[in-house]
């Protein structure tokens, strides 16, 4: 016999081993399957019994099940098990095909492909598996009563070996595949280092979702048992306790989101649509880090609004900016940018020269741009600086006459009032020193005109003091006062006489705010006509009439509150608020006007921003009774004050 | 009436009190006096959250044990008192 010939004997006994190796692999497996399957069937369990099924006839199984206790159903009922059953021997297989392919595919496979591998062939098999024996398992246990997990926990467990025990694998594996079964046996067992830890916490998991599953599957008490509990002492005890903490919990009325520090108005506020912020004017470059000085719209286009603003950090930047908002664009859009080498502390547009600008000066000059010189960001012209004119911060502006006989007249802090010839203003027209009636001059730090009155005017002091005043005198250096309003204890912020006008003459009465929190009414025409409101809870920095309405004012404080005030409906509080910036934030409000229409109100604060609101149609959209109303308001205000001053002497 | 209803009975005549679930350790109703699918929808998720936070609070501290849970929400302030065998849960209205 020749070497090769030797050989192929060889390989056939091999062959013919490895043949007969193969098929008792085959049948032991049978046997082992067969044994595995009908394992339940041994316990009892006729449906779960899924080998024997097809040698069980209906008749057996109904035998089975009535020894169980189970009345037999119909056919149907037979049946319904087969194809689970039929689902159950496939995802048998499934994880053997899965798992068997991998050996054929790389013994390089990354662990993690191969675990998650088999993962997914376990949930598969239990989502079906579950579901047939599942509503088995429920039937039994409402019948026999206090049956639990024991077929479930059995159905888990079957379902959980395979991805555990990989030994199993490995066999069944075998049977399907033995191109390469070492390999696999050695990946299995490097796998298995690896993977005890994963499948430790996949156990876990695992139990879990029982845990969840058993909850979700929990029947709910009969009343029998409710019934048996509620009358437990044992429960009732424990119950009792509990309800007296809940009762206790349920007493303690204290508000734990309380915030001593918030404002009880605010909600009030944040509610009241009055007031609704509209728009917001500013500028990066000119306008940031500004005080709001002085505001003014101008007659000739009301939808010009001037702002002047004070000093800001940064060098090299022009003290003082004057910055032309117009205020129907939808867009922030700023028409005109002025400025000067002083810083502005008032600004005016000439009524009767509709291209002017006028701005009070901290050094006391008063310059002039002209807007139609769009290039031209320096005043074209400006007052000197002489004691003739003013040597102080020019504090208010205001242009008064008619167009063919006006002048603006000028207030600076030292009391000095100036009238000017806008085309010249080279030297004033005359300029006079404001004394009190003890002779004193006073600083003052607000005047306002009477609508259409150019003569007589008030001025508001650093004192408090209100002074009324005619620029007509005998004396041509000094205006003396002999009507001096009293009752703000603190320096006056702002001072306006009434501005609409209608049916009833209102022009006598003139509003002031103070440092001292507050804000009064007067009026020039009687003395017992006064008022006082004191809501504000910080300093009173601005107030103005409403152009339109009679009875309705705004103001503004240093914490950020703007007040819509109208007395017809109210004259201790406000009927609007509104706080600017959130909460914590204070924003300061410096300055407030009125659009022309009365449908806006705009505040500037100090840093350089100026707030549009909206206020409601009622404030502006008015019926003629507001007129007489406000009358019967003031009345009302006069006799009461009468009243007082009765019973005080 | 039971002692256990009267006690119901008390406990919902408390300011704000809308609902009142007791239910058994299992999360088995024992009684409600809010209609059945609310029941089931606040016993299903409270009781979650209920055993979660025992959990949690044991994890954090094995010899401690949740006594009282208290939700305050938008709307309302859920109370829950897990006692051995039962948990008492009730909703009380805010506003």
């Amino acid at each position: 016999m020749s070497a090769a010939e030797q050989r192929k004997l060889e390989l056939d006994r091999k062959k013919q081993r490895l043949a007969e190796m193969k098929s008792l692999r085959k049948r032991e497996d049978e046997a082992r399957v067969q044994n595995l399957l009908r394992l339940p069937v041994a316990n009892g369990n006729a449906q779960n019994g899924s080998a024997n099924r097809q040698t069980l006839s209906s008749n057996e199984v109904d035998e089975i099940l009535r020894e169980v206790g189970i009345a037999p159903k119909s056919t149907t009922r037979e049946e319904s098990p087969a194809p689970p059953q039929g689902a159950h021997a496939e995802n048998h297989l499934d994880p053997m095909s899965a798992s068997a392919s991998h050996p054929r595919i790389s013994s390089l496979l990354s662990v993690d492909l191969e675990f998650s591998t088999v993962q997914t062939a376990s949930t598969d098999n239990k989502d079906s598996a579950i579901y047939s024996k599942g509503t088995q398992t429920d039937d039994e246990r409402i019948s026999v009563g206090e049956f639990s997990l024991g077929s479930q926990e059995f159905d888990y467990d079957d379902d959980m070996i395979m991805p555990l025990d990989h030994g199993q694998f490995r066999g069944r594996a075998h049977s399907r595949d033995q191109d390469s079964p070492i390999s696999y046996n050695e990946e299995i067992a490097k796998i298995l280092g690896h993977t005890k830890h994963v499948d430790k916490v996949l156990t876990r998991q695992d139990t879990e979702e029982k845990k969840t599953q058993s909850v979700q599957t929990i029947q709910p008490l009969s009343d029998e048992e409710k019934n048996r509990l509620t009358l437990d002492p044992e429960f009732l005890d424990s119950f009792n306790r509990s309800c007296k903490v809940i009762g206790r919990a349920l007493n303690e009325d204290i508000d734990i989101f309380i915030n001593y520090t918030k404002d009880p108005y605010e909600k009030a506020i944040a509610s009241d649509d009055l007031l609704h912020l509209a728009q917001v004017y500013h500028d990066d470059t000119w306008t940031s880090k500004r005080l709001v000085t002085g505001m003014a719209f101008s007659e000739h286009h009301p939808d010009l609004l001037a702002v002047s603003y004070g000093p800001c950090d940064v060098p090299n930047e022009p003290p003082g900016v004057i910055v032309v908002w117009n205020t129907k664009s939808k867009r922030v859009t700023a028409e005109f940018i002025v400025y000067c080498q002083s810083e502005i502390q008032s600004v005016a547009f000439a009524r009767f020269h509709a291209h002017l600008l006028l701005a009070g000066c901290e050094s006391g000059q008063i310059c002039v741009w002209d807007n139609r010189l769009t290039s031209r960001k320096l005043p074209i012209n400006r007052s000197p600086l002489t004691t003739q004119a003013h040597t102080q911060p020019v504090s208010c502006l205001a242009v008064v006459g008619t167009k063919n006989a006006h002048n603006f007249v000028s207030l600076s802090r030292d009391g000095r009032i100036c009238s000017w010839n806008v085309d010249n203003l080279t030297q004033p027209v005359d300029g006079k020193e404001l004394v009190t009636k003890d002779g004193k001059p006073a600083s003052a730090t607000r005047m306002s005109f009477p609508i259409g009155e150019m003569q007589t005017f008030v001025v508001g002091c650093d004192t408090g003091e209100i002074l009324a005043a005619s620029r007509n005198g005998a004396d041509p250096a000094v205006i003396k006062t002999d009507v001096c309003y009293k009752g703000h204890s603190g320096t006056l912020t702002g001072i306006e006489f009434h501005r609409a006008s209608g049916v009833v003459d209102f022009s006598h009465l003139f509003i002031s705010s103070s440092h001292d929190w507050t804000i009064k009414l007067w009026s020039t025409k009687d003395a017992n006509l006064k008022f006082s409101f004191e809501s504000h809870p910080d300093l009173v920095l601005d107030v103005a009439w409403s152009p339109v309405h009679p009875a309705v004012f705004a103001s503004v404080d240093a914490d950020g509150n703007i007040f819509v005030w109208n007395l017809n409906e109210d004259v201790e509080g406000p009927v609007a608020r509104l706080r600017a910036g959130g909460e914590g934030d204070t924003v300061y409000m410096n300055k407030l006007i009125w659009s022309p229409d009365g449908k806006h109100v705009f505040v500037g604060d100090d840093e350089g921003r100026v707030h549009m609101y909206d206020v409601r149609e009622s404030l502006y959209v008015l019926k003629s009774e507001e007129w007489n109303r406000f009358a019967r308001v003031l009345s009302d205000m006069k006799e009461s004050n009468e009243d007082a001053e009765k019973y005080n002497l | 009436m039971s002692d256990f209803e009267e006690t119901i009975r008390r406990l919902q005549s408390e300011k704000g009190v809308v609902g009142i679930i007791v239910v058994d350790s299992a999360g088995r109703v024992i009684h409600s006096t809010i209609d059945s699918d609310a029941t089931q929808s606040h016993t299903a998720f409270l009781q979650q959250l209920c055993e979660k936070t025992k959990t949690s609070i044991r994890e954090l501290d094995s010899s401690n044990d949740l006594t009282f849970l208290r939700l305050r929400t938008k709307k309302n302030e859920i109370m829950i008192a897990p006692d051995k065998d039962h948990v008492i849960m009730v909703i009380k209205d805010l506003s």
